[in-house]
This record gives C-alpha cells, sequence and structure tokens, in this order.
C-alpha cells in the first residue's frame, strides 16, 4: 500500500508541475516596449552644386545639380580628332573637335599648332571637319576652314609655313545638324569651292574668292533626301568658267547615296556602322571635264575597329552604281573617325585618338605607317562642389560605376579628381591606355569646407560614362553615417548623328 | 492501516478533484508589499552614433533616467536626406542587456513597422557595430547584423549592447510607424 501510495504521489507532484504550472511562464520576467516611428525627409549638411562659373568654361550643356533628386547630371564634352585635309601642296591639317589647328607642313614630321577658333569665339558644337583651299599667292596663302556640328564655319588664313593673317573669320550657316565639309580644287584656283553638308542632306556652297567678308552661303536644292548623313566627299572638276560637283553622302548604315542635279539618289552599300567616305585621287589631275578615260574611286572606313576598309569598282562622273569590296586595314586601338586622300599621296585614316595610319598606293592601300598627333592636356577645373555645413567634419569617398561606361576604358587617359579646399587631400581616378587606376582614397574635409571636382583629359572618343560617388561622415572614428548620392557625368563623347 | 488508507484516498481526490475539496483549516498570512520602479536589467538606449546622427539632423530619440534608457512611448524621428540615393543611421540605437549572468534574455519584436523603403538593423553580436559596404552603383548594404521585422525573436546571448541601425533605400517614403517590443528573462 506504501508503494502505491507513493506512486500516487509522484503522479501527483509531476501532474502539479505539468498541469497546473502554465508552459508559457518559464520566465519569470516579461516586459514589454512599444516606440512610434516618424521618419520625415531633411535637407542635409552636406551638398552638391555645380560650379556656375566652372560650367562657361568647360562648355557643360545642362546639368541637373543644385536641384534635389535622386541623382545629380553634369555633361561635360569631351575633346577627340575629328578631321584631316590637305593643300595642293601636301600641307596636311588636322583638326579636333575644340577646334584645334595643326599643320603638318610639306608631309614632313614638324608639326606646328595653329589655334583654335573657340579661343576667340563662343562654342558652337564641336568642330566636326576641316578643309582646306589651293595655296595660292593671289589668297596669301592657304584658307583653312573649320566647321562646327551646329554650323558654324570658322576661315584661317594659312600662308605657308609662315604667319597666320588676319586671324579667325566666323560666319554662321543656316541653323542645322551638319557634318562633313569638303573642298573642290581645280587647276583655276578663282573657281575653289567649299562644300558644306548637313545630316539632313540640306548641301550649302561657298567660293572664297569672293573674300571673307564677301562671304555667301548658297544652297543647294533638293528634292529628296537620306539621313542622317555622316560623312560626304565631293568630285568635282570646272569646265570653262564653271565648276561641276558630283558629291557622295554616307549612312551610319552604309549605304551611299550621289548627288545629281537635285536629289540624292542611292548609289551602293559599303557596311553597316560606316563612319567616313573619301574619295580617291583621281587621273583626271587637271581636274578638267571628265571623259571616260577619267576614273576614281570611293572608300568607306567603320567608326569601330575594323580590320577593313571598304572600297568601290572604279567609277567615272557618268557611274550611277558602285559595288564595294574589303580591303585590308590596321587595326589599331581607337575609334576611326577620317579618311583622306591627300592630293596623290595614298590614304590616310584617323583615329578619335590622334593615331594616323597612313598608306601609299590606291585604289587598294599598300604598306601602311603609323605616327600620332600631339597629345593635347584639357582640364576642366571646379566642375562642381560639395558643400558642408555639418557641425561634424566628414568624409567623401568616391567610386566609379563598372557599368555603362565601357567607352571610358577606351580612353588614352581620363582622371577625375576629388580634392578638398586646400587641396592636401584628394583622390583621383585615372584611366591610362584603358587601365583604370583604382586608389580608393578618401578626403577629409573639416566643417564649412568644400570638396571640388576636377576632370581632365587627352582627347579621344570616351563613349558615354557614369560616375556614382558616396558621402559619409566619420563621427566618433567609425563610418556610422552613410549617405550616398549618384554623381552622373556624362562625357558628351561623339557627334549626335552617330547612334553609338 | 486505515488512517494511512484514508489519507490516501484524500490526497487522491484533492488532486483529481479539486473543486470537491473542502478545506477543514484556515490559515491566514498577511505581507506588506511595495511597488518601486527599478533601473531595467533590459532596455532601449541611444547607440554609439546617436549623437553624430542627431547633430546632422537625421536621428532623434530622447532618453531619460540612469541608467539612461529611452522609455516606452518615446517617438523616435528618423530624417531622409532629400536628394540622396540611400542613407543609412548605423549603430544610433542600442538594446543594453544588463541581465544577470546566467540568464536569458529573448527579445520578441512583436512590431516593427516602417514606412516603405525604411529597414531596421540589430547587431548579431554584443558589443559589435553594424558595419556597411557600398556597390558601385551606390547601394548601401549593412553588414553584422539582422534584419528586423515583426515576430523576429532573438536570443541576446551575453551581456552588453546590441547596436541598431536603418537604412533608407533609394526611393524611401516618408510615414509614421511602431516599433514595438518585449522580453522574457529565465
Amino acid at each position: 500500500m506504501n508503494k502505491i501510495f507513493q506512486i500516487f504521489s509522484v503522479i501527483a507532484v509531476v501532474f502539479i508541475m505539468v498541469v497546473v504550472i502554465p508552459s508559457d511562464t518559464k520566465s519569470n520576467v516579461v516586459i514589454s516596449y512599444n516606440y512610434p516611428i516618424s521618419v520625415s525627409q531633411a535637407q542635409n549638411c552636406i551638398k552638391y552644386e555645380i560650379n556656375n562659373l566652372a560650367l562657361s568654361v568647360i562648355n557643360a550643356s545642362k546639368s541637373t545639380l543644385g536641384t534635389y533628386g535622386d541623382s545629380a547630371t553634369i555633361y561635360v564634352n569631351s575633346t577627340w580628332w575629328t578631321g584631316i585635309a590637305s593643300d595642293n601642296e601636301g600641307n596636311t591639317f588636322y583638326v579636333n573637335s575644340y577646334g584645334d589647328l595643326f599643320e603638318n607642313y610639306s608631309q614632313t614630321t614638324t608639326l606646328r599648332y595653329l589655334g583654335t577658333p573657340y579661343s576667340k569665339y563662343r562654342w558652337d558644337g564641336p568642330i566636326v571637319g576641316v578643309a582646306v583651299s589651293n595655296n595660292t599667292i593671289s589668297q596669301g596663302g592657304a584658307l583653312v576652314q573649320e566647321l562646327s556640328e551646329w554650323g558654324a564655319v570658322f576661315e584661317l588664313n594659312v600662308t605657308n609655313g609662315n604667319t597666320i593673317s588676319q586671324g579667325w573669320y566666323a560666319w554662321s550657316l543656316p541653323y542645322s545638324e551638319y557634318s562633313a565639309i569638303n573642298e573642290v580644287r581645280s587647276i583655276n584656283y578663282y573657281l575653289e569651292i567649299f562644300m558644306y553638308f548637313a545630316t539632313n542632306g540640306t548641301i550649302y556652297y561657298y567660293f572664297p574668292d569672293n573674300g571673307p567678308e564677301n562671304h555667301i552661303f548658297y544652297p543647294l536644292t533638293y528634292s529628296t533626301s537620306p539621313a542622317p548623313l555622316v560623312s560626304a566627299t565631293v568630285y568635282g572638276f570646272i569646265s570653262g568658267f564653271n565648276i561641276y560637283v558630283e558629291p557622295f553622302g554616307l549612312l551610319y548604315n552604309g549605304s551611299v547615296y550621289i548627288f545629281n542635279g537635285n536629289a540624292w539618289t542611292y548609289f551602293g552599300t559599303a557596311s553597316a556602322g560606316a563612319r567616313a567616305i573619301m574619295m580617291s585621287p583621281s587621273n583626271n589631275y587637271e581636274g578638267t571635264t571628265p571623259t571616260s578615260l577619267y576614273y576614281f574611286y570611293l572608300m568607306v572606313i567603320l567608326l569601330k575597329n575594323s580590320t577593313y576598309a571598304y572600297v568601290s569598282n572604279q567609277l567615272y562622273y557618268s557611274s550611277t552604281s558602285a559595288t564595294f569590296s574589303q580591303t585590308s586595314i590596321p587595326t589599331f586601338q581607337g575609334t576611326n573617325e577620317a579618311v583622306f586622300n591627300p592630293w596623290g599621296y595614298g590614304w590616310y585614316i584617323l583615329q578619335t585618338n590622334g593615331t594616323i595610319a597612313h598608306s601609299s598606293g590606291w585604289p587598294n592601300p599598300t604598306t601602311w605607317n603609323y605616327f600620332s598627333l600631339p597629345l593635347i592636356y584639357y582640364v576642366y577645373p571646379t566642375l562642381l562642389n560639395i558643400t558642408d555645413s555639418c557641425t561634424n567634419s566628414f568624409t567623401v569617398f568616391a567610386n566609379i560605376s563598372s557599368g555603362g561606361s565601357s567607352g571610358i576604358y577606351n580612353m588614352r587617359y581620363f582622371n577625375l579628381t576629388f580634392y578638398n579646399s586646400t587641396k592636401q587631400s584628394r583622390t583621383q581616378f585615372i584611366f591610362s591606355d584603358g587601365i583604370l587606376s583604382y586608389p580608393m582614397k578618401i578626403i577629409n574635409i573639416s566643417n564649412s569646407n568644400e570638396i571640388f571636382i576636377n576632370i581632365s583629359f587627352i582627347e579621344d572618343m570616351a563613349y558615354n560614362a557614369t560616375f556614382y560617388f558616396v558621402v559619409y561622415t566619420y563621427p566618433q572614428g567609425n563610418n556610422n553615417i552613410l549617405i550616398s548620392y549618384q554623381l552622373k557625368i556624362i562625357m558628351i563623347d561623339h557627334f549626335a548623328f552617330i547612334p553609338v | 492501516m486505515k488512517i494511512r488508507k484514508l489519507a490516501f484516498i484524500s490526497t487522491f481526490l484533492a488532486f483529481l478533484v479539486p473543486m470537491l475539496v473542502v478545506a477543514t483549516v484556515v490559515i491566514s498570512y498577511t505581507y506588506p508589499t511595495s511597488t518601486n520602479e527599478t533601473a531595467p536589467k533590459v532596455y532601449l538606449a541611444q547607440g554609439p552614433n546617436y549623437n553624430a546622427a542627431n547633430a546632422m539632423g537625421l536621428f532623434s530619440a530622447k532618453q531619460v533616467g540612469t541608467p539612461a534608457n529611452i522609455s516606452s512611448g518615446t517617438t523616435i524621428y528618423l530624417n531622409n536626406t532629400y536628394g540622396d540615393d540611400e542613407e543609412a543611421l548605423l549603430n544610433v540605437l542600442e538594446i543594453v542587456n544588463n541581465s544577470p549572468s546566467g540568464t536569458t534574455v529573448i527579445i520578441t519584436f512583436n512590431t516593427v513597422s516602417l514606412p516603405s523603403g525604411v529597414t531596421m538593423y540589430i547587431s548579431n553580436t554584443a558589443n559589435t557595430d553594424l558595419t556597411y559596404s557600398v556597390t558601385t552603383n551606390g547601394v548601401i548594404t549593412i553588414n553584422g547584423g539582422s534584419i528586423v521585422s515583426s515576430g523576429t525573436t532573438i536570443k541576446l546571448s551575453s551581456s552588453g549592447a546590441y547596436y541598431i541601425g536603418f537604412l533608407f533605400s533609394s526611393g524611401a517614403t516618408t510615414g509614421t510607424g511602431t516599433i514595438a517590443f518585449s522580453y522574457a528573462i529565465t
């Protein structure tokens, strides 16, 4: 009986522990809190703003800086080599999109800098190309003209290897987007002609013999037009006291059109992604009325690296169509911009980074030689300010997006620098020959100071480039407050009419 | 033997049929009680980065008492910055665990209701900062902690401070919300 009693006693104790005492009271203390939360927006003591003074220097076209939003965007014009031309004595001229003009005197290795119209005139868009007249005593030398994308024509009278007279003249074509400038030369120096091509197919021409004070731009009427024209070249000759022209226009899709009388008509197709078209020398050296004995060729190069250019079949003034065949060209890093055939000197291919491949022989090139144009270092100072009115010191950390900016990696040199007002602390992002230097430095700035951003580069095609930066504080030595902003710097990298 | 049987039967009935038990002996005791407020052993307080965030006008939560703590019902103010992409306020609050050794504290976040785009984090280890990393496109990631949402239960395995941070993602909205938690000590 005692045993039964003991068993029941154990059962009773277990019953008390398991059933009578609730299972959720293992803890003997339970405390609760309740906090209302209020989330608002505030103006931070760190803000970014564009330096308006810098804007007027760098020709940045617009900016969203200074207004609050999820990102700040600034547009910066990059600079790249755009044009090549030569006069009747073999003096070759090179121009970049900022209008910087160089002359290679009589095919020597000596280059001289002739300046830029943009040191005198306002920014009117990147320079699309250069053309030059015959070098004549009557004109006091060669007339070199640059054409801007938005129709500004700048002219410089360049005396052979000597002084530059008169300085730059500037005129304006009717407002449009322009892509090409050409010069038709003849043995009759008074019948030379400059021609200007808008992307919509409109053609204007100009007789330099009229003199800079009496310039008139004459339009060529047309009925239909392919668009956009990305390049053009002209076959011309004189007959008596008249000059005849036969323009060829190139579309980015590779289609070639000819302007006959009053309309553009389809002429042939080279290859998609076409950038520039040029005519070979003609055996009509006198530039007189052509006969069936006089022929020429067309060459088309592509914008992106290609191992081929496209050369037409033998053409005559009366030709109504062309077929294009591949011909080998050198492969060198860069972006093709212009093709040119100086008076009997073979082919030149100019790249946006200033690399030039030169071949003798035509229509198909033979041996290629290379040389490079001078490197011009462009600096856009104090592009952006980041101002601080915080009670804490803060630190800026900058980083570059790896996405959507592949073009920047093709640049020979591109430098984005953040530095503080004392210039003692800075961080740089340097692209050199396509390699990014990634120092990951941070900038410490104290109260009421600023951060400035500089951009500098050597001319080349940049494509679009997007940069992000992050701002955060350093309280108590810890990175505890992070405020990230997106700073978007878009390099205006090429002509709007080229869809890259 | 009869007495033992009787005791057995009485005990059996007392356990199994308690409502039928009728006490035959009643003894009363009287104990005086006193209710006072005492310092909490586990509480919410300003974190090590509170002052910096507060100085920038980005965060506010008043604390009182000794040890300084944020009383229940106190409104916590968070400010997202105009024009930013993302914002992180790290280690601006902390839950302090001063419970006696040998005890275990389990916190249950009963309600975490924050405006869209605002996320709350708590460190995984006592006295260890929440840290961050930033991707190249400006996206901030908080490291060393866990996201806190309604129903999250965390066992505070050791004494010390567990830091709290907030992340405002791009497009975070303003508004009101609630953070309610309770803890049990065993």
